[in-house]
């Protein structure tokens, strides 16, 4: 081999990783690339799923910066794990289980809630406070139109989430956000079906008692 | 009958369930009774109704664009380390094909510059006190030989 097909053949070396992988590729397939050493195939990966798993991230921490730095963490641990992951194709779910545990370790580290704010810290109906949104919700006036008074009450949806427990946010987060039957919830969070069900009929009744008035001009307007 | 406070409660506490449809039929049917004739707790089932509906159409929180670039610069930086090590690695390998019996590799051609006996002579004349610390050292060490 001469010198110019050698400097041809590390050229070839070199420029076969900077190819982006497939995006049309299965999730298995792309893992199982990413196995063999292909680079762009994680790449490909981190690409589709970054935004869904920071944002399931931010519904359990309701941080930006904390859903951030789990979302980074999950892509570390699955990068270094791709020889251990044993069903490519439910990659997603294997990052949601390790966002559960990050931010199970972080409330236990920090022993309180980083993201509760001062209006959440008000009471709760339930509990002689009021349901009403803040002040720069509370007035329909403000938001005149339909989209903007949608989006307000999306934010105090977000909000009453924010105040469930860590154990029943989970759930609602992967039931009714990420579209999760019961039964993989129960595989996910390594709990039974019962227990699943439990948390989310406790979660929804105090979603409801917080949002009651809400929920009641949904009907009229 | 009227409906107690616990009776309320205990339906309540079951309104999720009756809506997701996970009661076995004999809960739901005494559920169900109870709705009939307890127009708060009907109107419970409604704001459960609403709910679930609401939280099919919350929108996913999104990466803010600057989460995307930070995103995208730690991963591009990953991806650099990866490449710079499969360029060292390419490298050596083509040293070690250049290297190889039969192919000599190749050999600097700069020549050295000449030797300057008289500069020697001039600085030992001069007796510099340390001539370790002179940059033409050489020429002067090749110069005491003589």
């Amino acid at each position: 081999m001469g010198p110019q097909r050698a400097v041809a053949a590390v050229s070839a070396i070199t420029s076969v990783h900077t190819v982006r992988a497939d995006y049309r590729a299965s999730d298995g397939d792309l893992v199982e690339r990413a196995r063999e050493g292909e680079h762009g195939a994680f790449d490909a990966l981190f690409d589709r799923h970054y935004g869904r798993v920071y944002g399931f991230a931010f519904r359990l921490t309701h941080s930006a910066a904390d859903s951030e730095d789990i979302a980074q963490q999950a892509f570390v641990r699955a990068y270094g794990a791709l020889s251990r992951i044993e069903d490519g194709q439910a990659l997603l779910r294997w990052l949601y289980r390790v966002v559960v545990n990050l931010v199970r370790d972080r409330a236990k580290r920090q022993a309180r809630k980083p993201w509760v704010s001062f209006w959440d810290l008000r009471p709760r109906p339930a509990e002689g406070g009021s349901a009403a949104e803040p002040p720069e919700f509370a007035d329909p006036g403000l938001d005149p139109h339909g989209i903007a008074l949608r989006e307000a009450r999306s934010r105090a949806l977000d909000r009453a989430i924010a105040r469930l427990p860590l154990d029943q946010r989970e759930v609602i987060a992967l039931h009714h956000l990420e579209g999760m039957e019961v039964r993989e919830i129960s595989a996910l969070l390594g709990v039974p079906e019962g227990t699943v069900k439990s948390r989310l009929g406790r979660a929804r009744q105090r979603l409801r008692e917080d949002l009651a008035e809400w929920l009641d001009e949904e009907t009229t307007s | 009958m009227k409906s107690t406070s616990a009776e309320c409660a205990a339906v309540r506490e079951r309104l999720s369930s009756l809506h997701s449809g996970w009661l076995e039929a004999a809960e739901r049917e005494e559920v169900e009774r109870h709705l009939a004739r307890c127009p708060a707790c009907a109107r419970e089932l409604g704001r459960e109704q609403r709910l679930v509906e609401a939280l099919g159409r919350l929108p996913a929180p999104e990466p803010a664009p600057a989460v995307w670039q930070r995103a995208a610069v730690r991963r591009a930086g990953r991806t650099f380390a990866w490449r710079a090590a499969l360029a060292v690695g390419a490298a050596a390998g083509l040293l070690a094909v250049l290297a190889r019996p039969g192919t000599p590799p190749p050999v600097a051609t700069t020549a050295s510059p000449p030797l300057d006996i008289a500069a020697a002579r001039a600085h030992l004349a001069a007796g510099l006190a340390d001539p370790w610390a002179d940059p033409n050292r050489g020429v002067l060490l090749i110069s005491a030989r003589e």
